[in-house]
């Protein structure tokens, strides 16, 4: 079955600062600095999963703006502009990790803000360990295997769009996925029963 | 557009994003295949376990000016090292031009050979080899002294070791002739005197006409002091019975000047054998004994013809290791390989002499700006 074009979609004003290809070092075009205000928490967070702390995340969140400008011939407005900054960070994570050989993983022991409610002193106790031995859990996984299953967990990436992001087959990302299940599952398996249930 | 995969469907089911009869459907093939279903039942526990560290939301310090002011420092950075990068290509293109240019040789200070050659090459004939053995003294004072029977040789002999020459001019069928030799020649107050001499007994039936006639006219047999030179210092000629033979030699060696002093028989028979050993050395070729000899001939010859003979061999070493030097500069216009080759076989040859060093020298800088160098004088 022959696949059908996409359909035509309107850009944003950020979108099209970025295919118009204005300077950012003028003092910044007003639709990029909005496009930088609309993403940088979700990028922060996307690569804050993926440094596992929060100096590392913020590094990378400016190089990924400067290099998602730098190389803004390869968005071609098909994709959003969020989409394209994604994969601009990952990369810019993936070539900073190998300059590195840095095996880094979620967060580390660093004070965050929750978005959940709040709770007692000796719940806040019970939640933080039992989040510290996830945290490692997920730590603990290859390079490779960490960022697909971050990918794939908290980014809620298909596996079609994990494989594209991480040039791997489809098959790879889905042996990834079961693998990281089950490595994160071994760990955690003697405390499942400290677990909040689905 | 990609079908949803086991783990996309896995992942809605167990969030609770999938519609309810897709729900229903997948239930139904997990419910089908055990193995799936225990991959439900681990995904469902990891996805439950991780849902807290979904939950957590950092916070981005980083503002958009912190952006542009990373952008302007790359920026910066980038400069500067362009800048410190072109500075080194510019030392090492400079360094490597300076390596490496052909005709602007480096400048070697040359220690010890002789940049302007001497004029006169010093000859080594002039310490006769009889020295080396020779001494008038007779091993049994019965036998009388050692007579020598060349002139030139005896007059060589006087100057190396500072002596007279005692002639004695003599026919071999002379009665007078051989009595003289048979007696008085043999007695212990004449070989006192004649072994502080360098007595020569010359044939006269080997002289031509004219010298004989020459001789004959200062008296016969003719028995006479002479230096080196052939002056007469004091004359004995005559019949026997005609002068003292004894006083007349003695009042003649005290005449003889005392200095410089005699050199004893023995030392010059040792130097003499040094001088002998050092030219056969040189002429070998091994120039580092031959150097080492003439030197010591120098020192210990303090005054006589060895010293002069010593300093005359060291003269000749320099003296070739200047032409090999200059020959090899010669080359070096039109053939830098030759001129390598040759100074390397100069600095072989002269191995272990004080030119050594400055054959290497050159040849190290030939070999590192492919040029001959610029040669200075100490």
């Amino acid at each position: 079955m022959t696949e059908l074009p996409a359909r035509p979609r309107l850009l944003t004003p950020a979108e099209d600062a970025l295919l118009n290809r204005d300077p950012v070092d003028s003092g910044g075009p007003s639709d990029v600095h909005a496009l930088f205000e609309a993403e940088r928490d979700r990028l922060f967070r996307f690569l804050w999963r993926l440094s596992g702390n929060s100096n590392d995340a913020e590094d990378l969140l400016q190089e990924t703006f400067l290099t998602a400008w730098r190389k803004k011939e390869r968005f071609e407005g098909r994709d959003s502009a969020g989409a394209y900054l994604r994969r601009t960070a990952f990369h810019v994570y993936l070539n900073t990790r190998r300059r590195r050989r840095k095996n880094v993983g979620p967060p580390g022991d660093e004070e965050l803000t929750m978005d959940s409610a709040a709770h007692t002193a000796a719940e806040s106790e019970a939640r933080e360990e039992l989040r510290t031995r996830v945290r490692d859990a997920v730590a603990a996984l290859p390079d490779g295997t960490r960022e697909v299953f971050v990918l794939f967990r908290f980014e809620g990436l298909s596996c079609a769009e994990i494989a594209r992001l991480s040039e791997l087959t489809l098959s790879a990302v889905e042996g990834r996925i079961e693998r990281a299940t089950k490595l994160v599952a071994a760990r955690l398996r003697p405390h499942w029963e400290d677990m909040p249930e689905v | 557009m990609n079908a949803p995969t086991f783990h996309d469907r896995l992942r809605d089911y167990v969030s609770g994003r999938m519609e309810r009869a897709a729900a229903a459907e997948f239930a139904r093939e997990l419910a089908a295949d055990p193995a799936r279903a225990a991959q439900e039942r681990e995904f469902r526990a990891v996805w439950s376990a991780t849902e807290m560290l979904g939950t957590l939301v950092p916070v981005s310090r980083t503002t958009w000016e912190d952006v542009l002011a990373r952008d302007a420092r790359r920026r910066s950075r980038t400069r500067r090292v362009a800048a410190a990068a072109a500075l080194l290509l510019a030392l090492g293109a400079a360094a490597y031009w300076i390596s490496v240019r052909p005709g602007a040789p480096a400048s070697v200070i040359v220690e010890a050979i002789p940049l302007e050659r001497p004029s006169r090459a010093p000859e080594h004939e002039a310490v006769p080899s009889v020295l080396a053995h020779y001494a008038p003294t007779p091993a049994d004072p019965a036998q009388g002294v050692q007579w020598l029977s060349d002139l030139a040789e005896a007059r060589a002999v006087a100057l190396a070791v500072h002596r007279p020459v005692l002639v004695f001019g003599y026919y071999p069928t002379c009665p007078w002739c051989i009595a003289l030799r048979r007696d008085q020649f043999r007695e212990a107050d004449f070989v006192a005197a004649a072994v502080e001499c360098v007595p020569v007994a010359v044939d006269l039936m080997t002289l031509e006409e004219s010298e004989v006639v020459a001789w004959l006219e200062r008296g016969y047999p003719l028995i006479e002091l002479q230096t080196a030179q052939g002056d007469v210092v004091a004359t004995m000629s005559g019949p026997p019975g005609t002068l003292d033979i004894d006083a007349t030699l003695a009042r003649g060696l005290e005449r003889w000047p005392s200095e410089p002093p005699a050199l004893a028989w023995s030392a010059a028979n040792e130097l003499a054998r040094s001088f002998a050993s050092s030219l056969n050395s040189e002429s070998q070729g091994r120039l580092s004994d031959a150097w080492r000899g003439f030197t010591e001939l120098q020192q210990r010859g303090q005054g006589s013809l060895f010293e002069s003979a010593g300093a005359a061999g060291c003269d000749r070493i320099a003296i070739l290791a200047h032409d090999e030097l200059l020959a090899a500069r010669e080359l070096a216009r039109h053939d830098i390989e030759g001129a390598r080759t040759r100074l390397a076989a100069a600095a072989q040859t002269c191995a272990g002499t004080p030119f050594e060093h400055d054959l290497r020298s050159v040849l190290s800088a030939l070999e590192r700006g492919h040029a001959f160098p610029e040669l200075r004088p100490r």
